[in-house]
């Protein structure tokens, strides 16, 4: 495998990679098993380190490349949809030819990165919450280049969606879930469970602390 | 017998003329009156349940050994629990994995646990809320939100128990089916469920023993080598009741039924900046709201679910570009969970 088709794999996780990219490193999926095993294995990874099972079940099935190729085909025949902020674009790659939604946003250069984050989003979001409804209930998108979201991010799932009963995190726009955000989320959990156990809000308070593992 | 019976019915039958629409219409009514006597009756009934089964579980004696299943995890634990000269004792043990033990006097509660155990970083004191005793023993409180009903009766450990179903008003919180002991009305199974009757967490007694069988020396914690010790301090007094005029964050949309029990701005502990934290409880779900500045590092928009406990967080910045972080923890479904994180703003002339 060439060291830019890797980079390319890496800058696509990475929700840093062009609609070219994209295209290519999907095209070189199909017919390079080295790549393939790498694009499991990084999202593997990613996966394990969030519990997720549907995920890395899902990929392994291929079936988000294909959620993937059909979103880009559907770009196609309609620009609008690779032109909707993030949220909507990810709800289209869920939803593929059920395209032309309303008042797709206008975002120029942000086209690229709008697939690529819908492709991060779908790829960490496992199958199992891909059925949310996509109302496009004015989203925002999150239309800084890099580093913290300042802008509030919609979030499609809020519309009401299938709920699996395993541990699942989502990422939204590519970012990945760092040490740090599993460390607070586990802090604030702790915290949770503590004040509920401390509250004696319920008569499963102790259990819930004795039972308490870090996710 | 069958036949008797059958007489009596065709005489009555045979008694009365065709009925005319205006006695039927009186028939209908009054089923309705009673029916609607006996569902209050039953709630009344079930609420004298519930707090009887809360009372059980504060003074009974009682040594038992239970699972406890939460997400994809499996836990067996013992739990033994005596009331002596009028303080509480109780202890929990996890029987898996790496020896834990939750020992409790009275208002004291010791957390023994092996090195690296996520127990350790617990914080000493927490402030409480005021629904402590007073909010969430009260039932009526919980059947604004919830309604309850008997529906059978069944066998849990060996004993005798009834079904009582507490059922969520609206789809904002989950539900719960409890197997209650027929005799002393204590927990013996309960099934946490969401709105498709899927069980998310579920509790079970698999053994337990009463009164004069338990044996007071059981409270007593075991040696257990190269363990650390982590002293907590329960809830007691009633504090004042807190008001969200006092706080400077607003949550401005709630399912009905929650309040607010409990506010604090607390230090994160690797790093100076202010947390501010929210409790909520609707007298059976609770959930907690942080908010703080976003990390120089930015966060990740997540939403991680374990079981019942759903964490989901949320980024924005107000009128002068800050930006904060919202994490909400609790027992609430996903979608409701992100409405209400996504709802929070800084109270307006803080």
């Amino acid at each position: 495998m060439t060291e830019k088709l890797r980079q390319s794999l890496s800058a696509v996780i990475d929700d840093e990679a062009d609609e070219f990219e994209l295209r290519r490193v999907l095209d070189e999926l199909d017919g390079n098993p080295e790549l393939q095993t790498l694009w499991d294995r990084y999202h593997l990874i990613g996966s394990a380190l969030r519990g997720e099972h549907g995920a890395a079940q899902a990929l392994r099935q291929g079936a988000m490349r294909d959620r993937i190729w059909q979103a880009l085909d559907a770009g196609e025949q309609g620009e609008a949809q690779l032109l909707q902020p993030m949220p909507q674009a990810a709800a289209a790659v869920t939803s593929a030819p059920a395209a032309s939604r309303s008042g797709g946003f206008r975002l120029g250069r942000y086209t690229g990165l709008a697939v690529a984050a819908s492709v991060a989003f779908v790829v960490v979001l496992g199958s199992s919450l891909l059925d949310f409804d996509s109302e496009p209930s004015a989203p925002t998108f999150a239309g800084s280049e890099a580093g913290g979201a300042v802008a509030p991010l919609s979030t499609p799932a809020a519309s009401g969606g299938s709920e699996p009963d395993m541990l699942v995190s989502r990422v939204q726009r590519g970012s990945e879930v760092s040490a740090s955000d599993l460390q607070r989320a586990h802090a604030y959990m702790l915290h949770h469970t503590q004040q509920q156990a401390l509250n004696q809000t319920g008569v499963m308070s102790f259990v819930k602390l004795a039972t308490y593992e870090a996710p | 017998m069958t036949a008797a019976t059958g007489n009596t019915i065709a005489t009555r039958f045979g008694a009365a003329a065709v009925p005319s629409a205006r006695q039927l219409l009186a028939t209908l009514v009054a089923m309705a009156a009673l029916l609607h006597a006996h569902v209050a009756v039953a709630e009344a009934d079930a609420r004298q349940w519930l707090d009887d089964m809360s009372r059980a579980f504060s003074e009974l004696s009682y040594d038992g050994y239970f699972s406890y299943f939460s997400g994809q995890d499996m836990a067996s634990l013992r739990v033994v629990h005596m009331v002596i000269d009028g303080v509480r004792r109780e202890r929990l043990v996890h029987l898996n994995g790496a020896p834990r033990q939750i020992v409790r006097n009275g208002d004291e509660v010791a957390c023994i646990v092996m090195p690296g155990d996520a127990l350790l970083e617990l914080e000493q004191s927490i402030p409480s809320g005021p629904f402590a005793r007073a909010f969430v023993r009260r039932y009526d409180l919980i059947s604004e939100n919830y309604g309850l009903s008997f529906f059978g009766e069944d066998r849990v450990a060996d004993r005798a128990a009834v079904r009582l179903a507490v059922s969520p008003r609206d789809d904002h919180r989950y539900g719960y089916r409890l197997w209650l002991d027929k005799e002393s009305r204590l927990l013996l199974r309960s099934e946490l469920i969401d709105a498709d009757g899927e069980r998310l967490e579920i509790f079970q007694f698999n053994h337990i023993k009463f009164g004069d069988e338990v044996d007071p020396q059981v409270l007593e914690p075991e040696e257990q080598h190269g363990s650390l010790v982590n002293h907590l301090t329960l809830a007691t007094a009633q504090q004042q009741p807190v008001s969200q005029q006092n706080v400077a964050w607003q949550v401005h949309w709630l399912p009905d039924g929650f309040r607010m029990a409990a506010a604090d701005i607390r230090r994160a502990p690797n790093a100076r900046k202010a947390i501010h934290t929210m409790l909520f409880s609707d007298g059976l779900a609770a959930f907690s709201v942080f908010i703080e500045d976003l990390p120089d590092a930015g966060a990740a928009s997540m939403v991680s679910r374990t079981g019942a406990t759903v964490a989901v967080t949320h980024t924005f910045s107000d009128e002068q570009n800050r930006a904060f972080l919202v994490t909400l923890v609790g027992e609430l479904p996903t979608p409701t969970a992100q409405r209400i994180a996504q709802s929070v703003t800084p109270r307006s002339g803080i």
